[in-house]
């Protein structure tokens, strides 16, 4: 057939304005929320929203198109082409007008996230693509089997509870093979785990060799098992692939990627962040260590973007698109420990009540200036890290004498470190803070 | 009528209808999990995608029959066709009440009024387009509904009316409005399938 014929006549075309628009006004907020700036796998990962939706539309175009087929009864009249290269230029244009779709959302995202210039992300796209021609080569062979009126809704919507079903299960394998997890990728200090676009590609894979066979062998009974049985086998590679991964198909970015400085602390930063905004965050984490260190709290030698920061060293939280004060809540949330594996089981942790405190104390020690080394009561930042209570609270402390005001911190940093330890009542007030809950 | 009762498939579409109305209260609160989209909150439930099956069984009965004949049939069809589907929405509303009313739960009456609702929208929509491109356009209606459907608190939008619960007046007002709309529509577009490309069908 003629491109332009093939172009002007097939159902991907009628429905690519619908897909569109649904992509770019009912799913744009939603694409636009929440991307990781800066990190153009984020983008990616987070555009795969619209992946059970450009699917949904595939399997239905693609029905309509094996309807067509059927009722022009192509293959009762002795065709010279193989079925195969028959259906093949018909369902292209299918594909292709999921895939316009999808990209039409990872254009959202990225310049959503500021990543336009980004390379594009290989496992993902494979993923996408593998998932929309195997929706579509089943929606045809559907759409062969079943009367067009009731093989085009039945594809639309079984494929997208398909798509979209196996990311409830509690089990988690299921979801990896539909590529369902890939819209929580990823933070800055993530990557793509490799197995998971392993199993999606293996599923993927698995259901276009079936659906391929059941068009080239015109749905005998012997075709109909060989799919069945490669179907199967698609599915338990893929489950066995992915049988290790939890809930997000990522893992932690080596941190060979990191670029750090030389100074006092050191300072690592992932390369998203940008030159302009290194310089400022490296100066920001510098003077607030200084000003930490000239009141005697103890402070790590090397700040760091990693996942899991070594000994010895701390995690600095900053979002790719920091700002000053943002970089002042990371130090002091790195200087705290991380909540203990026993409290994140959900065994009572006694020192949670102080972590507050903690952090309103740290933040007015930073922020107080060298010549006067006194400070008011620590304004509340805009994301709730502590309340005016413990605003309060840490305006008491600093009221005490320095060496009163460290010991009660080196208790504190002890309760914070595990479940057993109760946290140190604020000194010359007699009440414990978890009493006052 | 015996000709037209065949073409149309009404016993299977009775059965449909039945099958429709016991899944629905049987299964109907089980929760289809649509991907959790930000400012949405809210239920997508099995028994607003079931309600769809009536009404794309009357669309597969409207184009079952020669439809080049159809057009120069004696018998009014295009009446005898917007009865059906009225009855269908009749009898669909009159079961949920019964089940209502026998303690099932608000459930009966939105499955109810659903069936109602979409059987309007096919005889609204099938006279323009045809009753296979009408069949994907219902299928399109739960989907758009699930993504877009609702307020970040949790309730509907004023437009899906298959979301909205049992005892909204803004659905009701909808459902009936579709129906009337759809039975004019169906009546009053003369010879709707003599476009060449409907006829084809």
């Amino acid at each position: 057939m003629l491109l332009r014929t093939v172009l002007r006549v097939s159902a991907g075309t009628r429905v690519l304005p619908f897909l569109l628009g649904f992509v770019l006004v009912a799913l744009g907020d939603e694409l636009t929320a929440w991307v990781t700036p800066a990190y153009g796998l984020a983008a990616a990962g987070h555009a795969s929203l619209a992946l059970p939706f450009a699917c949904a539309a595939c399997a239905a175009a693609g029905a309509w198109e094996g309807g067509r087929l059927h009722r022009g009864g192509v293959f009762d009249r002795s065709p010279v082409r193989s079925a195969l290269a028959i259906t093949t230029p018909v369902l292209l244009p299918v594909a292709l007008m999921g895939g316009l779709g999808m990209l039409a959302a990872l254009t959202t995202a990225a310049l959503a996230g500021g990543t336009a210039d980004g390379v594009p992300q290989p496992g993902v796209l494979a993923v996408w693509a593998g998932l929309l021609l195997a929706n579509t080569l089943v929606g045809s062979v559907v759409g062969r089997v079943l009367a067009p009126v009731v093989a085009v809704p039945l594809a639309l919507i079984s494929s997208f509870v398909l798509n979209a079903y196996p990311v409830a299960f509690d089990t988690y394998w299921p979801r990896h093979l539909v590529g369902g997890g890939l819209s929580d990728c990823c933070a800055v200090d993530q990557v793509l785990d490799g197995r998971a676009v392993a199993a999606s590609l293996a599923f993927s894979g698995a259901v276009c060799a079936a659906a391929v066979l059941l068009v080239r062998r015109r749905g005998g009974p012997l075709a109909l098992a060989a799919a069945l049985a490669v179907t199967a086998g698609g599915v338990a590679l893929g489950g066995w692939t992915a049988r290790d991964l939890g809930p997000e198909p990522v893992r932690p970015r080596s941190s060979a990627a990191l670029r750090c400085d030389s100074g006092q602390p050191r300072v690592c930063l992932w390369p998203e962040l940008g030159a302009a905004r290194s310089v400022l965050v490296r100066e920001e984490v510098r003077r607030t260590a200084g000003a930490l260190a000239r009141r005697g709290v103890p402070v790590p030698a090397v700040f760091t973007m990693a996942a899991r920061p070594g000994p010895g060293e701390a995690g600095l939280g900053v979002p790719t698109d920091a700002r000053a004060p943002d970089v002042t809540a990371a130090v002091v949330g790195g200087l705290l420990p991380r909540t203990p594996d026993c409290a994140r089981r959900g065994d009572p942790y006694p020192a949670a009540a102080v972590t507050g405190t903690a952090t309103a104390w740290l933040t007015a020690t930073a922020a107080s200036t060298a010549t006067t080394g006194i400070t008011g009561t620590p304004e509340r930042p805009a994301d709730g890290r502590f309340t005016p209570a413990d605003s309060a609270r840490a305006a008491q402390l600093l009221q005490l004498p320095e060496a009163t005001q460290l010991a009660w911190y080196r208790d504190t940093l002890d309760a914070l470190a595990d479940c057993g330890t109760l946290p140190p009542p604020v000194p010359h007030t007699g009440a414990t803070i978890g009493g006052e809950r | 009528m015996i000709w037209w009762c065949k073409a149309r498939a009404v016993p299977q579409l009775v059965a449909v209808l039945a099958g429709t109305v016991a899944a629905g209260l049987l299964l109907g609160d089980g929760e289809l999990p649509v991907p959790a989209l930000h400012g949405q909150a809210g239920h997508f439930l099995l028994a607003h995608v079931i309600t769809l099956l009536p009404a794309v069984f009357l669309l597969y009965g409207l184009g079952r029959g020669d439809l080049r004949t159809e057009t120069v049939a004696g018998r009014f069809l295009r009446g005898l066709d917007v009865g059906l589907a009225l009855t269908l929405a009749a009898a669909g509303a009159t079961c949920g009440s019964l089940a209502y009313a026998a303690g099932q739960g608000a459930l009966a009456l939105v499955v109810a009024r659903n069936i109602a609702g979409y059987l309007g929208l096919a005889l609204l929509v099938h006279p323009w387009i045809g009753h296979r491109p009408a069949a994907a356009v219902l299928a399109a209606v739960p989907l758009v509904c699930s993504a877009a459907g609702w307020h970040p608190d949790g309730s509907p939008r004023p437009w899906a009316w298959p979301l909205h619960p049992a005892g909204s007046p803004y659905a009701l007002a909808a459902v009936g409005l579709l129906l009337l709309a759809g039975a004019g529509c169906a009546l009053f577009r003369r010879h709707p399938t003599t476009a060449p490309h409907l006829l084809t069908g």
